[in-house]
């Protein structure tokens, strides 16, 4: 079974610093001129730069946070995290209902846009493990597009197993490194 | 005198250092049917100098024979004598400790800080002189590392035929956690023992997949530098330059030189779609054609040696798994059917046989696939091996290992018989080695 508390930990952070990187990507997105749909011309979702900035910000209270309920389970639109099982690009029911809650938001907020960040776990190789990942954040992609969302408002971008959340050697944090991170 | 107890010094030395290098070195018997290696001795080299001398090159020497899984080494305790010169040999002492070659030599400082080298190879029954020079002169001491590969490369073409290894290097890719900063990338090129690391490339950002082109004029590598998706770069040796290629929207996994060292062929994902491309670099639009069509993700592209057709992992099936596809573009064959996954496959220089990742149900480990007779030999334990790479002439194969969630790279001898495990800086992480081709091929003799 997961471990509840570090998960809360992970999502408390990632509600942080997605919070924090929101007002930069949005001023990306005036500069992008075109819906890339190779989808990988993100921004620094995942650099190690957003990371650093976006804490020394310490505005966790805009909007977003705002937004987002205290009740991480139960608000789909609190989880930015969806995980997925090995080797696989599938949504979970629970995984879809996240997204869809996050294409609704998207779709009510036009000017919003994100970045979807794919990631897998160790096993398998480096290579692999990127092309897995990026197939990963287009399954997510692909939901925000059937709802109608704006191809210009979503980027995607794989980082394989080079950015896990969780460096254990185990099914438990391997679970945790499956995943599409929803970065505002 | 002072000879005799420097000799009698060296000699414990080398007794001390050796246990730690028999307990580094995993044997992992593939057939059981392997048989030994060839027995030799490896004399600790004469030093006419002061002091200790700048670099053992007989223990360098017997690491690399060692490594090579074709040669015994036999313990230098059992030497009966030390020959430095031809004139002091016994073959009698040899052929009693069943040693079939003897190495032995001598170096000497002269004038200008430069060092005088002077071995020699024989066959101990034959009694007859195989290999060595005389006095060859080397100007810096940061040479005799390479002199002592070269002893090596020598060695293996008299004694077994085999093709040079040594006088090569490797690439690859360490990760340092630093607190404050959080990942350090570097990109470095080492010897192929993994001694002399230099560093070529260093970013915050993800660095990855470095190839060599065949002319060891580039290192073509996948760089997270511009943070919107990964692109190819390639870093030029001899002037140090990184450029930018494959400058496409859309991002840029495993780039592979070809054997002529005219193209590169990568994984490129372009409308959603991960395919496989060949790359010209050098023409001013940099020419893209593309290989493979299908909505599964292709990577991980490597050149058959002649040229005519490339390796590539895709998950067409459900499961990573290897196929083959002529340069011309066609219909790919699907390669490997045993194993639950297999992945990142490349071709021994001789092209007979397959070397890659497979997960027979224990994890990622490396196995060796014939494509004679369809057999996968696993030559690994671990359970997260990757990025296996020949040596120059396939004797043996570096990949990367992980214990303790750090990344290192090891070397197993393509026969399974030995495993060289490469020490790195403590903190650093190290990956997706390539093993260059040779340095000199006209040098090595």
């Amino acid at each position: 079974m997961r471990n509840i508390l570090p998960l809360s930990v992970f999502m408390l952070v990632a509600i942080i610093l997605t919070g924090c990187a929101s007002q930069r990507n949005i001023d990306d997105v005036a500069e992008i001129e075109e819906w890339n749909p190779i989808g990988l011309d993100s921004d620094d979702g995942g650099d190690t730069g957003l990371v650093s900035s976006a804490l020394a910000e310490g505005d966790a209270g805009d909007t977003l946070s705002g937004v987002f309920s205290d009740d991480e389970f139960g608000d789909p639109l609190s989880r930015r995290v969806v995980y997925f099982e090995y080797d696989s690009n599938t949504l979970t029911p629970e995984a879809k209902r996240i997204v869809e809650a996050h294409a609704n938001y998207l779709i009510s907020n036009p000017d919003m846009a994100l970045v979807l960040e794919g990631h897998a776990d160790e096993r398998g190789t480096r290579e692999y493990n990127l092309a897995l990942g990026e197939s990963r954040s287009k399954a997510v992609a692909e939901i925000f597009l059937g709802l109608g969302v704006n191809q210009d408002a979503i980027r995607i971008i794989s980082y394989g197993e080079e950015r896990p959340v969780d460096l254990d050697q185990n099914e438990a944090a391997w679970s945790l490194n499956r995943r599409v991170e929803i970065l505002y | 005198m002072r000879r005799i107890r420097l000799c009698f010094v060296f000699v414990c030395l080398i007794y001390l250092l050796l246990p730690f290098r028999v307990n580094a070195v995993v044997t992992i018997d593939i057939t059981g049917g392997l048989g030994s290696g060839m027995p030799i001795a490896v004399v600790p080299f004469e030093w006419q100098g002061k002091g200790a001398p700048p670099v053992d090159l007989a223990k360098i020497v017997t690491a690399d024979l060692t490594r090579s899984g074709r040669f015994d080494v036999l313990p230098i305790r059992d030497y009966l004598s030390r020959p430095s010169h031809h004139s002091e040999v016994q073959f009698k002492d040899w052929q009693l400790i069943k040693a079939e070659a003897l190495i032995f030599g001598r170096l000497k400082p002269i004038a200008g800080n430069r060092i005088q080298i002077e071995w020699q190879l024989w066959d101990v029954f034959g009694e007859k002189r195989i290999g060595g020079y005389a006095e060859r002169i080397v100007h810096e001491q940061s040479q005799l590392r390479k002199k002592a590969h070269q002893i090596s490369d020598r060695t293996i073409k008299e004694l077994i035929g085999q093709g040079a290894e040594f006088d090569s290097s490797m690439a690859y890719v360490c990760v340092e956690q630093i607190a404050s900063r959080g990942p350090l990338y570097r990109l470095l090129v080492a010897d192929s023992d993994g001694f002399a690391p230099q560093e070529v490339v260093k970013d915050s950002n993800v660095i990855g997949s470095p190839s060599w082109s065949p002319d060891r004029k580039y290192i073509a590598f996948v760089s997270y530098s511009e943070q919107k998706s990964p692109k190819v770069f390639v870093y030029e040796t001899a002037t140090g330059k990184v450029t930018k290629v494959a400058d496409f929207k859309g991002s840029a996994h495993a780039p592979s030189w070809s054997p002529n060292s005219r193209l590169i062929a990568l994984s490129l994902s372009i409308n959603m779609n991960r395919d496989i491309y060949l790359l010209d670099p050098f023409t001013k639009n940099q020419k893209l054609t593309r290989l493979t069509r299908h909505s599964a993700a292709d990577t991980s592209p490597s050149w058959a040696p002649n040229g005519r057709s490339l390796l590539f992992t895709s998950d067409r099936s459900g499961r990573p798994q290897i196929y083959r596809i002529p340069v011309t573009g066609g219909n790919p064959v699907r390669i490997t059917f045993q194993g639950r996954e297999n992945s990142r496959a490349s071709f021994d220089p001789d092209a007979k046989t397959i070397v890659m990742v497979t997960n027979q149900g224990n994890g990622d480990q490396i196995g060796v696939f014939s494509l004679s007779n369809k057999q996968m030999r696993i030559l690994t334990g671990g359970r997260l091996d990757e990025s296996p790479t020949f040596s120059p002439n396939g004797s043996m194969i570096l990949y990367s290992t992980k214990r303790g969630g750090r990344a290192f790279l090891e070397i197993v001898s393509t026969n399974g018989r030995n495993t060289y495990p490469l020490k790195f800086k403590q903190g650093f992480s190290c990956h997706s080695p390539a093993w260059s081709p040779l340095i000199d091929v006209k040098e090595t003799n």
